[in-house]
């Protein structure tokens, strides 16, 4: 239960990631139904989740995200805060993802301009996550680094089995899946370069 | 049955490579290894390889069953001269026999080929002595270029040919403005054997307007094809500029233009394409199975025909 405690309330954190696809939404000059038709998903989920409405999966945000040329950890930035050079264990927000049950929480300190994004993933015993995304307009980067447990990572359905210590680079063109298949909790570090120049 | 690339070599790993490789050794694979195929020279072998697998010379890929047994193994060589970087060749392409007819050589080839595209490799060559095997390459769309004769030995010693094939390996991505001045080149080297010269200045406009729906296709860096699927109000789709470059026309790479084509139909909720084709294009398109619908004499310009066709994609090509 302590890992819970430090989860902050889905409504905050779902008003932060409403906000921050309203705002990039309007940045791109994109409609509702533009977005909906380059993210395949319905206008009407995107509107919810524009409201804070709905607690939108991993996937669904995943989806929502390439749509707006972004990396995933892009749609979890404070775009509120100011920004500055350190970031404090205390002051992160962790997201559970309701579907696949894994923790995530950004690791960067707040600064939407930045290139580059640090996130920490915890994997559940047996969880299993797969991006279905295919081709972006812009090419991202992003390496994982396994530093606890062990997991299993595929990339265009081609299965990476990685222990602790071990990293993965990869472009985020290509469906991706991570798969604990162990009975141990995983925990790894994802480090995303952002689609769009700052 | 899944498909696990594989990276230091484990104990397991190794034990379950070579089963695979006197497996099919006895089976009389010509692969190198002569018989008797002792189980300490398989595994000497796969030992070996270990090293250039961590620096990356090597790509070695396994089918795995849901008991994580191994059923099959394919290579792919990354190693090759400085200027062969774009390169790779497939090897040690390997079923057990009790996985066999079951589509593992299939789904390795297929993992193979997308493995190499992920290495930035956008050719692959492989040779191969035996017939089910150059059926699987050519299924996967591979070309034939030839056979020699008396190229090995079978490993009963008896004398073995091989075949040579090679398969391009296009990468496609969305049309960015700095495409432009590519496309207009394909386009110049398709006209007038394929499109009109009155038709480059709407070929420009198009370009102009920046289609997010256009995609091009390229080959070791350079844009040697494009293309665009666009949904039309109906539910069906069009099919429209679709071009080749001279450079790799016959090599395959038409052939998978056209299966993203229709990919992209599917995506798009799409049954039938409609094509605008010429009479210079249209044997191409009818190869994939798009049907004559009405033919307009100098539609295109004079001496350019306008064939317009249907292809149902609801079939792959």
């Amino acid at each position: 239960m302590q890992e819970r405690a430090g989860l902050s309330a889905p409504a905050d954190i779902n008003s932060r990631i409403a906000s921050r696809v309203r705002s990039l939404r309007s940045e791109s000059g994109l409609t509702l139904d533009a977005l909906a038709a380059k993210s395949e998903v319905s206008r009407s989920m995107i509107s919810l989740v524009e409201r804070g409405e709905s607690s939108p999966t991993a996937v669904v945000l995943e989806k929502i995200a390439t749509g707006l040329g972004v990396p995933l950890a892009t749609l979890f930035d404070d775009a509120g805060a100011t920004a500055r050079p350190v970031s404090h264990r205390a002051d992160r927000r962790p997201w559970r993802d309701p579907q696949s049950g894994y923790v995530r929480c950004n690791i960067s300190p707040p600064d939407v301009s930045s290139p580059i994004r640090i996130v920490e993933v915890m994997l559940p015993a047996g969880a299993h996550v797969a991006y279905e995304s295919g081709p972006r307009e812009v090419s991202i980067h992003q390496q994982v680094w396994i530093q606890e447990g062990s997991v299993e990572v595929s990339v265009d359905q081609i299965v990476h089995r990685l222990t602790e210590g071990d990293c993965l680079a990869m472009q985020l063109n290509v469906p991706t899946a991570f798969q604990n298949r162990t009975r141990k909790n995983a925990r790894y570090v994802v480090v995303v370069s952002s689609g769009r120049a700052a | 049955m899944r498909i696990r690339q594989l990276h230091a070599f484990s104990e397991a790993e190794i034990q379950g490579l070579s089963d695979v490789l006197m497996d099919c050794v006895e089976g009389g694979a010509s692969v190198n290894f002569m018989l008797p195929l002792p189980r300490a020279k398989a595994e000497s072998y796969w030992r070996g390889l270990s090293g250039d697998v961590l620096a990356g010379k090597r790509i070695v890929l396994a089918a795995e069953d849901s008991a994580d047994s191994f059923l099959g193994t394919v290579s792919i060589v990354l190693d090759l001269p400085e200027n062969q970087p774009h390169r790779g060749d497939v090897s040690k392409m390997l079923v057990h026999r009790r996985a066999r007819r079951a589509g593992v050589g299939g789904q390795l080839l297929q993992a193979a080929e997308r493995c190499a595209a992920q290495a930035g490799r956008s050719l692959l060559v492989l040779d191969t002595a035996s017939d089910d095997a150059e059926r699987l390459y050519q299924r996967a769309g591979w070309r034939r270029c030839g056979r020699i004769p008396y190229y090995a030995l079978m490993p009963d010693g008896a004398p073995c040919a091989t075949t040579l094939y090679f398969k391009l390996l296009p990468a496609f991505r969305i049309y960015a403005r700095s495409d432009l001045s590519q496309c207009l080149a394909l386009f110049d080297e398709n006209c007038p054997a394929f499109f009109a010269p009155n038709e480059r200045a709407d070929y420009e406009d198009f370009l102009r307007r920046e289609p997010s729906q256009y995609r091009v296709c390229v080959v070791a860096g350079r844009v040697e094809g494009a293309f665009g699927v666009f949904a039309r109000d109906h539910g069906g789709a069009t099919l429209n500029w679709i071009l080749l470059s001279s450079h790799v026309q016959g090599a395959g790479v038409g052939s998978q233009m056209m299966q993203r084509a229709v990919e992209e139909a599917q995506r798009l909720g799409c049954r039938v394409i409609d094509i605008a084709a010429s009479h210079k294009s249209a044997p191409f398109f009818a190869r994939f199975g798009a049907l004559k619908i009405a033919e307009t004499v100098d539609g295109w310009g004079p001496g350019m025909h306008r064939i317009d066709m249907q292809l149902n994609a609801g079939i792959a090509p």
